[in-house]
């Protein structure tokens, strides 16, 4: 297609949306009636195949909620410097700001919310993808096969829960099953190893929940599973270990550029001086870019739906059943599936919606209908009543549908790490390894700085202690060298006050119920923290020293103050 | 080894290891809190006892009465202690696991009662959607930060469902202060007991609004409002019907859930209608030496009746205990049709001289009759003018009125 065509078709959706090309990429604008419609122009410009397509195109039904900024404004940061600025802290900010933090350089971490890994981050299925579903070309490919490897050694060295339990691709029309050697020839092409089919009649025995008439499986067993708050929180333990700054509640607002290079970070909490800067903002991070001056890409939100069943039904599978996605082709998803957790919950989803709030993270009860009634096609025994709880989260997709790994071409010291949705998990400890070496060829061009890791780099995090899976006697010795270890505050999960002293006394504290919730599990089981977060609140408001009022969960406090005072 | 390990220090707990203990067994008792009483400590309003003590008093009084008697016998009791593992020896006895801020616990018992209560049904589980902010409680979690923490949930309070717990909560949240705009039931009728209706909302002019529903919650940081609708007759919202009411809380009281955690990994048989196991009139599970006792072996109305089960549960364990390997004889089992939500016990030991029924109507009826027969033949009869399915109706029959060759047919 060229650029009079695409104009034609554009026009045909909505009649003058207008499409032109500069500095390689393709702009659109004009008004159209509906968003939807701003999405397919979008999609359609990016058949175009340029560097990326910037949509500014409106619409008239939906008006995009402006980003939400924290409540803090101070100057506790005017003035401060960094050698690195990292924007966001998802799990490719805290994967960079790892990497970086090994190396002799300042860094500091800037994220708009509470804690790390808030939005997609922690809004996500968990799996280390094995990538066998990607196109062979492009950039999430490349990082996510890389990522994948990179999780076992990761999650020995940081003390985080990583199970490569395989996935099963299921097959539901015979006619699927030409597509047996298609798969071997992607997997070949996207480097995953030890694809194997998997028949009918074995398939019934390995995964017994799989409805019978299903026609057999792909087995890829290099597909795994973390929870994936807890490895971004692991990768930010280790960068604070490494004496990286992170500042929540910190959101940028502008970028100063000069002489092509961003000079400062403009934040609600002051100006910071910045040697070079790494967007990693999510959602936002075409708005990052534009800050800059370098708008290339537009991330076009979509918002995906999961919901988790009781432990109980955790015998449905061990690893993960998903469904062959030629049905959902024309969805940009992986279509989703059956996953057992980390943890030993069973998690299934997610959908794919195209929404313009870029945080929108409510959920629906069709949502829930739709994907449990999708998936109940695979595995007949998946039971509404088993629901514990639902979330949504909103994935930063650019047009090309690919990751946005590079360094800017308008601002020298500025790196992309943009347009990361799904494999992102997946791919951030890779993306992070190109980012920082961005970084190293910035401080070499740019400030003749030769960077290199320290030999005093912490490499490794000791994993926080979970009693409930501890041998007895380990735990025996544990409780009397402690006794919080012995006191259970969380029925569901059996989770003790020791644990979550622990989580509160770490290189990186975050004091919200949430945030305490998403280390340690208490609040995450079946009865969603009704017994335990009045006692989970008291212990951050000790941990903390302040008073039990001003304890929040998520951004909102937890309790709005105290009952009458009575008369003595 | 010990004879009977009862596990929780509430109201079941309590009872059973009483009466465990008067009828001689050596008696354990592990509590996962820091004190006696179990959820009745956070429950001060009052209209607890007046089956048992002729008197109206508060929950923490209730458990004193009991907390008094058993400071008196000779029960080891553990507190701060939590039971995470229950096991079945081959010899028959139980190995329990508790963590306790002195170690693991780990002991050997001839009989374990369970007693370790219920829990509520969450937002989630009644599929409530929208943004996910602060605000959204249990009413039970509500009645634990007011009652015991003094903290307020909000100023202006919605609640949903009418379950006990929340009509006591509209009316507590009230007194201190706040403004509870409504309680919004899905269903056409209350589930609350009648004078729960009358004492904690027409008292207060609080209003309650029946066939309807919250949708939806809206909110950024904390819950700035919710949406509601009416519902049709399967309970699903009509959403033409959808209107915001701005509150700065939710409070959830839709239902509670018998807690049977411990007992999954025994070979122990649930009763679909309770959610609790299947027991016996002493309170046996189907696996021999276990009792389940309390609301942890189906939802009651009133706490006297629980004291009135345990006692028998815990009799029953120290009877085991002293006999040790005496499997049920004889037992007969209870099916239920009709109307009925559930009747307990659902199996009859026929080695005892009677049998207490607790049931509960599924829907609210007037004028009907329950009947138990076996084999076409009627053994029990009693009419009842009004039905509701709040209230648990109870009745007691002899055994020596039972076949012991035929099953009983409960039905409504």
């Amino acid at each position: 297609m060229n650029l009079s065509a695409l104009n034609r078709k554009l026009d045909a959706i909505s009649p003058g949306i207008h499409a032109f090309i500069d500095d390689g990429a393709v702009h659109i604008e004009g008004q159209c009636s509906s968003y939807d419609d701003v999405v397919r122009c979008g999609i359609l410009a990016a058949r175009l195949h340029s560097r990326g397509v910037v949509n500014d195109c409106t619409c008239a039904d939906v008006k995009e909620e402006p980003m939400r900024l924290p409540e803090t404004q101070d100057l506790s940061l005017d003035g401060r410097s960094f050698d690195v600025v990292v924007i966001g802290a998802g799990v490719v900010g805290c994967a960079i700001a790892m990497e970086l933090s090994h190396r002799n350089l300042s860094v500091a971490v800037l994220e708009k919310e509470y804690d790390v890994a808030v939005r997609a981050s922690s809004r996500n299925d968990g799996m280390i993808h094995p990538g066998i579903d990607l196109h062979p070309g492009q950039r999430k490919t490349y990082f996510n096969c890389r990522g994948n490897r990179m999780y076992t050694d990761l999650s020995q060295r940081l003390g985080f829960k990583f199970i490569r339990n395989g996935s099963y691709v299921v097959f539901d029309r015979w006619w699927n099953l030409l597509t047996v050697p298609f798969f071997h020839l992607r997997a070949a092409m996207c480097h995953v190893d030890g694809v194997r089919y998997v028949t009918h009649r074995k398939l019934g025995r390995l995964q017994t929940s799989v409805a019978s008439w299903q026609k057999g499986a792909m087995f890829l067993p290099s597909s795994g599973i973390v929870e994936p708050y807890q490895a971004t929180v692991a990768f930010a333990e280790n960068a604070a270990d490494n004496k990286a700054s992170f500042f929540f509640d910190t959101a940028v607002l502008d970028l100063i550029c000069t002489d092509g290079l961003v000079s400062q970070v403009i934040t609600n909490r002051g100006t910071i001086h910045a040697l070079s800067v790494v967007n990693a903002a999510g959602v936002y991070s075409d708005r990052i870019a534009a800050l800059a001056n370098d708008r290339f890409f537009t991330i076009h939100p979509r918002k995906g739906t999961e919901m988790i069943l009781d432990k109980d039904a955790g015998s449905i599978t061990e690893s993960v059943i998903a469904k062959v996605p030629f049905s959902d082709v024309k969805q940009h998803t992986k279509g989703g599936g059956v996953v057992r957790t980390a943890s030993g919950n069973i998690l299934v989803g997610p959908d794919a919606h195209e929404t313009i709030q870029r945080e929108d993270d409510s959920t629906s009860s069709q949502s829930i209908t739709d994907i449990l009634a999708k998936h109940k096609a695979t595995v007949p025994s998946l039971d509404k009543r088993q629901i514990i709880t639902y979330f949504s989260g909103t994935r930063a997709c650019t047009y090309e549908e690919d990751f946005v790994v590079e360094r800017s071409t308008k601002a020298g010291n500025l790196v992309h790490a943009a347009g990361i949705q799904s494999p992102g998990l997946t791919a951030a400890p890779a993306i992070a390894v190109e980012v920082a070496s961005d970084i190293d060829n910035i401080f070499s061009d740019i400030y003749k700085r030769s960077i290199k890791v320290r030999s005093d780099a912490i490499l490794t995090r000791k994993a926080p202690h979970v009693v409930s899976e501890m041998p007895l006697e380990q735990r025996d010795e544990l409780i009397r060298s402690n006794p919080d270890y012995g006191q259970i505050v969380c029925r569901c999960e059996q989770v003790s006050r020791g644990e979550i002293i622990e989580v509160l006394r770490s290189s990186l504290p975050v004091y919200n119920i949430d945030a305490v919730k998403r280390r340690c599990r208490c609040g995450m089981g079946r009865c969603q923290g009704s017994f335990c977060s009045p006692s989970v609140a008291g212990i951050i408001a000790e941990e903390a020293h302040c008073s039990f009022e001003s304890v929040c969960k998520g951004l909102g406090v937890f309790v709005k103050g105290k009952v009458k005072e009575t008369s003595r | 080894m010990i004879d009977v390990l009862v596990i929780g220090g509430g109201p079941g707990g309590l009872a059973a290891a009483v009466s465990a203990s008067k009828a001689g067994a050596s008696v354990m008792l592990l509590d996962r809190e820091h004190a006696l009483g179990g959820i009745l400590k956070q429950c001060i309003h009052d209209g607890f006892g007046l089956q048992r003590f002729h008197k109206q008093l508060s929950g923490p009084s209730y458990a004193q009465a009991f907390i008094d008697e058993i400071l008196l016998l000779p029960v080891d009791i553990r507190l701060d202690c939590f039971v995470f593992e229950v096991s079945c020896l081959e010899d028959g006895s139980f190995r329990v696991l508790a963590s306790s801020r002195d170690g693991i616990i780990d002991v050997n018992a001839l009989a374990v009662v369970s007693a370790t209560g219920c829990r509520e049904r969450t937002a989630r589980q009644v599929s409530i959607h929208g943004d996910r902010v602060s605000g959204v409680f249990n009413a039970g979690c509500i009645q634990n930060l007011v009652n015991l923490h003094g903290y307020m949930p909000g100023q202006r309070c919605a609640i949903l469902g009418s379950g006990d717990i929340g009509l006591i909560m509209a009316r507590r949240l009230t007194l201190e202060g706040a403004e509870v705009v409504g309680v919004f039931e899905a269903k056409k009728t209350p589930s609350g007991l009648e004078r729960n209706i009358h004492q904690c909302l027409d008292d207060f002019g609080i209003p309650l609004h029946l066939g309807c529903t919250v949708t939806r919650t809206i909110g950024h940081r904390r819950l700035e409002a919710v949406e509601v609708a009416d519902t049709d007759d399967a309970m699903n919202p009509i959403l033409s019907t959808s209107r915001i009411v701005s509150v700065d809380s939710l409070i959830v009281s839709v239902g509670l859930i018998p807690e049977v955690e411990l007992l999954k990994n025994l070979p122990v048989k649930m009763d679909s209608r309770t959610h609790g196991p299947v027991i016996d009139q002493k309170g046996m599970t189907s696996v021999p030496g276990l009792f389940c006792c309390g609301n942890s072996s189906l939802v009651y109305d009133l706490v006297d009746y629980v004291s009135l089960a345990s006692e028998t549960a815990g009799q029953s364990a120290a009877k085991w205990a002293k006999n040790r390997g005496l499997a049920r004889k004889t037992e007969i089992q209870v099916h239920p049709s009709g109307p009925l939500l559930f009747i307990s016990p659902s199996l009859i030991d026929m080695d005892s001289s009677s049998v207490r029924f607790f049931f509960r109507a599924s829907e609210e009826l007037e004028g009907r009759t329950l009947t138990l027969c076996q084999n076409g033949h009627e053994i029990f009869k009693r009419t009842y003018s009004v039905l509701r399915p709040p209230q648990m109706e109870t009745f007691e029959i002899r055994t020596e009125l039972l076949d012991p060759d035929h099953a009983v047919e409960a039905s409504l």
